[in-house]
């Protein structure tokens, strides 16, 4: 079993999760609005630390966004629960944006390194002293939850016996001015699932779990029992009309109605999102549970909103409390849900989390820590784990997924199952040739990014290469894509869109890219994928790590093959891409 | 009525903000509706539009809603743009 060993979150309503807790519980938010913040044109109503908040947790040396994760995580390993420097312990970071705020400065802009999140992750792992190699979690808003996911699975997959998971993003110029151009900000608190919701608002906080595998667990204690990723399939920023992925989701944790105190939804208070969220739970049969939310008090937090939120309703069953949904006065959505404005009791001991994203990402996590339902999957769990460690330990020859097909796209060619595809072209032009000749009718691929059309493009020719039939709707094939400069080509774009105040036209169709999980969305989108998707950052390239990841993604009972591999774009005459098919080993 | 000068310099700003590869302006007709299944069009597009507008033409349309009737065709954006700049 995956136990929760300590958390923490550190946000503008307190420093510690009993505090902000009691400030939640309390009614309290730090939700304001701003105008003329950072010059931006428009005002906004979000949730900022202060001055002084900010000068309490900076550190010498480190970025606004890396002190504050570890301000967090620091807080969250006090207690010297796990061996941060033991061999077997990993961090995982989540963030959407990381330190993005650094290409404003002129200095980093042509050396953006230090705006690359695995950088910002080793500096992070570098101050604790970790001694193995950190992982980005950068699935749009879904991230915070599909780090547990991910760190459940190496625990599970024997991989690691610790892992700490930290969620943090801070707010900029760059994110409000790409919410705003897609006219998503409310003009006031957001009002999750209200009639007349009209909008989200952004926040800032960080959060931290420390996860271990614990077969000898105490009565009480938190446990991470299930989780999944699956797609809409249908769009990059719209929700499905029909919830698809999230009441996929739903469904792959296998938690019954009687056991849950209630669903903790993403809740953004977007009139799509919640109206999605509430077919989807509809959809899933949980009509009699309470849906709440929690970004009536922080905003939408992004990167920490998984974790932050899994440790508010984590202190909310311990309290036997449901939390009102801040801001919820009248419903209006069309799914038949229960939602609620005030406190309620419960005496049910375990609860969902749910997100959302753009790139038609949905993650779900079921948490538990009931008695009743220890007892019955103790056995399991703990026979699963032992065999896990079996295969890694006395059968490391026995690979877990064999590897079908594979392609490798450079500026300079392409190279299909080791043949050298005939090509022209170099560099971007490259890539259009190959649309051209080998695909042709989905002009999307013009609207892309240049990463997003070298993924595709390189998707197409693998999947072609494979064979079989194309475009039926599945579950049980995912893609699992890697890279180091994350979305850094989008990120310049969007960043020069809104450095002159005399020409500020910030573009939806730039700042959706600068979310590198749209590239898994659009290969789902084109194949009707509605399994896993995730994207994950690395300091470099690394096999190893690729493959303990993409060994760990098949503890998805669903998932059977694996779109995967390393796309990376530095510029658009500096890419590389190298994917393949990859198989369950049954 | 919009000026056909003016139909013209509409549809040239749509295919640029829109990324419409392989489309000419002499393709978009006037008055066929731009969401739906002709241009394939979708919801990022359309805020897309919103920004085109106020880029070229310094119009803002503070509610997306609003921008339902202005994007209809060719036409109505080229109508819009006139009322605006009258």
């Amino acid at each position: 079993m995956i136990s929760v060993l300590s958390h923490n979150i550190i946000s503008p309503i307190g420093e510690t999760s009993m505090q902000n807790y009691s400030a939640v519980k309390a009614g309290n938010s730090a939700l304001s609005r701003y105008d003329g913040k950072w010059n931006l044109p428009e005002p906004f109503f979000a949730s900022l630390f202060s001055d002084e908040q900010t000068r309490n947790f900076m550190i010498d040396g480190k970025t606004r966004f890396e002190s504050l994760a570890i301000a967090s995580i620091k807080k969250a390993i006090a207690d010297n629960l796990v061996d941060i420097h033991s061999p077997r312990t990993i961090l995982i970071l989540s963030t959407t944006k990381g330190n993005v705020e650094l290409l404003a400065d002129p200095r980093y802009f042509n050396n953006p390194e230090g705006e690359l999140p695995g950088v910002a992750a080793r500096s992070i792992a570098d101050y604790f002293g970790f001694v193995t190699k950190p992982i980005v979690v950068c699935n749009a808003c879904i991230s915070g939850v599909a780090a547990l996911v991910l760190a459940k699975r190496l625990i599970e997959s024997a991989q690691y016996d610790n892992a700490v998971v930290c969620g943090a993003d801070v707010q900029t110029p760059f994110i409000v001015s790409g919410f705003q151009s897609f006219k998503a900000l409310s003009s006031d608190n957001c009002r999750p699932f209200d009639i007349s919701r009209c909008g989200l608002n952004l926040g800032e906080a960080a959060a931290t779990i420390v996860l271990s595998r614990d077969a000898d667990s105490k009565d009480n204690q938190w446990h991470i029992v299930s989780g999944g990723v699956r797609n809409d399939a249908n769009h990059i920023s719209g929700p499905s009309r029909t919830g698809e992925g999230s009441y996929r989701a739903l469904l792959s944790l296998g938690a019954q109605e009687s056991d849950l105190a209630f669903i903790n939804a993403h809740g953004t208070a977007t009139l799509y999102n919640d109206e999605m969220e509430s077919i989807a739970i509809d959809r899933a049969g949980y009509h009699n549970v309470i849906v709440n939310a929690l970004k009536g008090y922080y905003g939408h937090t992004m990167g920490a909103a998984g974790i932050l939120e899994t440790i508010i309703s984590m202190c909310a069953v311990d309290d036997n409390a449901v939390i009102a949904t801040r801001g919820y006065a009248e419903k209006g959505v069309s799914g038949d849900i229960c939602l609620a404005n005030v406190n309620a009791p419960t005496d049910k001991a375990s609860f969902i989390k749910l997100l959302s994203g753009f790139g038609g990402c949905n993650a779900a996590l079921w948490v538990s820590k009931s008695q009743s339902y220890l007892d019955r999957i103790k056995k399991t769990a703990n026979k699963k784990i032992a065999s896990n460690k079996r295969d890694a330990r006395e059968m490391p020859e026995r690979s877990p997924y064999i590897t079908r097909h594979q392609i490798a796209v450079s500026p300079q060619g392409v190279m299909l199952n080791g043949e050298q595809l005939k090509t022209e072209q170099t560099g971007k032009a490259l890539l259009t040739e190959l649309y051209k000749a080998h695909v042709g009718d989905y002009p999307k691929f013009y609207k892309m990014d240049v990463m997003t059309r070298l993924g595709f493009i390189a998707s197409e020719l693998l999947l072609m290469s494979e064979g079989k039939e194309r475009f039926s709707p599945c579950e049980d094939r995912a893609v699992i894509l890697f890279n180091r400069t994350s979305s850094l080509i989008a990120d310049k774009l969007h960043q020069e869109s809104i450095n002159d105040a005399n020409a500020f036209f910030p573009s939806p169709s730039v700042f959706v890219y600068t979310l590198p999980n749209i590239i898994t969305g659009e290969i789902a989108i084109r194949n009707k994928y509605y399994g896993e998707t995730s994207f994950y950052i690395l300091e470099k390239f690394d096999e190893s790590l690729i493959s303990q990841v993409l060994e760990a993604s098949f503890e998805d009972s669903h998932t059977t093959s694996i779109v995967a591999g390393w796309v990376d774009c530095e510029s658009e005459d500096v890419f590389n891409a190298q994917m393949y098919i990859v198989e369950k080993n049954k | 009525m919009a000026n056909p000068e003016l139909i013209n310099e509409v549809k040239e700003h749509i295919i640029d903000a829109l990324h419409l590869e392989d489309i000419t302006p002499a393709d978009i007709e006037n008055d066929a509706p731009l969401f739906g299944d002709g241009l394939g069009l979708d919801s990022i597009d359309a805020l897309e539009l919103i920004v085109m507008l106020e880029k070229k033409y310094g119009i803002r349309i503070a509610n997306p809603a609003d921008g339902k009737d202005v994007f209809k065709s060719v036409t109505s954006i080229a109508e819009f743009v006139s009322s605006h700049k009258a």
